[in-house]
């Protein structure tokens, strides 16, 4: 047997499209999404904590928003391992260019993990991170 | 309650999996005998470190001491950067980051400073690691996945970091070459290859991070 010519075509060969600007932005937010999932890994993040501080999100906000905060995070308590680890491994998935999935992660992170930036329980400063996926997704939506 | 066992379990199988597939690609495309040769020492530092991050994820499957390891992934981070001084010779630094060496070269001295950390007070201090035969102290402590933390975590974060953007930097690469049509060349396929590495900087940036 004939061993592959690897000395033509390299290990593991790969080809670079190339660069420009919106590329490279683009890739700047894939690395985001991977940050963001191996960060959901954390030992906190399995921790009752983590559910009280997303439940904690829901005080002081119009009980239409704080309903479905509170409802998620005994959501996420009662499966906190499954649902923690499901939701980073989609993070990580979203480092391969779903941009689509991108915006959903994103509204859920604003609206259940976010509460909105507490703009409405009278304690937000800014916007907070859901908004910026979100837009930084559209900037990068295929024109054509 | 930290992370679970099993997630562990899950990232050592992978690495224990991209291991095995380059001691395949090694086998396969006898790499050392062909004028290719110098793809083999990548090959070689992905099973290395592949073997090396199981260990670590679970402290069962070590195989040498840390010391033993920092050794190991020392001479393999001088070797990369012999490497690239070489290739930049000839192609110019700018070239070269974007090259083969480079990533590999971050990967190698993050495994340096890894079992280096995992040797430093913070982790010996920290009393949250099970002592394991071998002076292998990994990150799960029998099934509770109990955690060592790393010293000089700055460091951890940098490399985490780089490692994050060595990862997408591949995965935004098209796989060249030509198509698969026998198990043999499918093993050294652009693809796989790409597969492998892109598991092994996911896997070695959830060490990091979970271990600050």
């Amino acid at each position: 047997m004939t061993a592959p010519a690897i000395g033509r075509e390299r290990l593991g060969a790969t080809a670079w499209p190339g660069t420009d600007a919106r590329r490279v932005l683009h890739l700047v937010l894939a690395a985001i999404w991977l940050l963001d999932g191996v960060l959901q890994y954390q030992s906190f993040m399995y921790t009752d904590a983590f559910g009280q501080m997303t439940g904690g999100t829901a005080a002081g906000n119009p009980g239409v928003i704080a309903r479905p905060i509170s409802w998620n995070a005994a959501l996420v308590e009662h499966h906190l391992i499954l649902l923690n680890t499901v939701f980073a491994t989609l993070q990580l998935l979203l480092a391969r260019s779903m941009l689509i999935l991108g915006l959903v992660v994103a509204a859920f992170i604003w609206v259940f993990g976010e509460a909105f930036g507490q703009i409405l329980a009278g304690g937000g400063t800014d916007p907070n991170s859901g908004p910026l996926l979100a837009l930084l997704a559209l900037v990068y939506w295929p024109l054509a | 309650m930290s992370i679970p066992a099993w997630i562990q379990e899950i990232f050592a199988a992978v690495m224990l999996l991209a291991a095995e597939m380059s001691a395949g690609q090694l086998v396969v495309a006898r790499a050392w005998t062909r004028r290719g040769g110098a793809d083999a020492d990548l090959a070689v530092a992905q099973l290395l470190m592949g073997i090396a991050m199981a260990g670590i994820l679970l402290p069962g499957l070590s195989t040498l001491p840390n010391a033993a390891w920092e050794a190991v992934f020392g001479v393999m981070t001088a070797w990369f950067v012999w490497c690239l001084w070489r290739e930049s010779r000839g192609r110019g630094a700018a070239a070269v980051a974007g090259g083969h060496y480079a990533p590999y070269l971050v990967y190698s001295a993050a495994m340096v400073y890894l079992f280096a950390a995992l040797m430093g007070p913070s982790a010996e201090g920290s009393g949250m690691s099970m002592p394991v035969p071998g002076g292998m102290s990994g990150m799960a402590g029998g099934s509770s996945g109990g955690l060592t933390t790393l010293h000089t975590s700055t460091l951890a974060l940098i490399f985490a970091l780089l490692l994050i953007a060595f990862t997408v930097h591949d995965l935004d690469r098209r796989a060249a070459g030509s198509a698969a049509y026998t198990a043999e060349r499918l093993l050294v396929s652009p693809a796989v290859v790409k597969g492998g590495r892109v598991a092994t900087g996911v896997t070695m940036a959830f060490i990091l991070i979970t271990m600050i």
